[in-house]
């Protein structure tokens, strides 16, 4: 697995591994983010400004992941890779919108599954995301081999 | 749209990585073209019709 992984990373253009890269690390800032920000909001101090500020910075790396994307699309010169990323990150959104449907639902009706409350769900909407754009692309590579 | 990429490219004995590489596209873009998925920009078709030595209607075929 990790050997095709790093076949798949070797096979990718110098500014589709750029753009890889930018996301990851975006990524990593994204966790730990979330990570202090959980550890703050419930053991920290939560005056109101504090909390407004951690609500606000993990909105930093997600405008930063989205613009590492535009970038990307701006800059490939491949018009069919082009048309499948953009195609697969419409996916990806329509995932978002349709999870995020289903989960404002639940969380209206107070439904409350495995003990688990649906309003916590909202912050793996970037998750969902990647993971259903990831998915898209690689059903649309398989199918243009 | 019909085109006759396949055969122009096996009459110079090209591979699709060969042709991916002439245009500087990805061999799945060529595949997708050939197979008649996706259809390329004009900048793409004359950069084939040049690369061919043709013209792009008689690399492409317009079928109503």
């Amino acid at each position: 697995m990790k050997n095709r992984l790093r076949v798949a990373y070797n096979r990718l253009s110098p500014l589709q591994r750029q753009t890889v890269n930018r996301i990851w690390a975006y990524l990593i800032v994204m966790g730990l983010i979330s990570a202090a920000d959980h550890f703050v909001l419930e053991y920290g101090d939560r005056a109101k400004a504090l909390v407004v500020v951690f609500a606000v910075l993990p909105a930093i790396p997600t405008f930063a992941i989205l613009i590492v994307l535009g970038r990307y699309l701006v800059r490939e010169r491949d018009e069919f890779i082009r048309m499948m990323v953009v195609k697969a990150l419409l996916w990806g959104a329509a995932v978002t919108v349709a999870g995020d449907m289903v989960q404002s639902a639940l969380s209206a009706l107070n439904a409350i599954f495995w003990g688990l409350d649906p309003g916590s769900l909202t912050i793996m909407n970037f998750d969902l995301f990647f993971t259903a754009s990831l998915f898209s692309l690689l059903i649309q590579l398989r199918r243009n081999r | 749209m019909k085109n006759r990429l396949r055969v122009l490219r096996a009459e110079r004995e090209w591979s699709q990585a060969d042709l991916a590489e002439r245009l500087e596209v990805s061999r799945q873009s060529v595949n997708a073209i050939e197979t008649g998925k996706f259809d390329p920009s004009l900048p793409l078709a004359f950069k084939l019709a040049r690369l061919f030595q043709t013209t792009i209607e008689s690399i492409f075929i317009d079928e109503p």
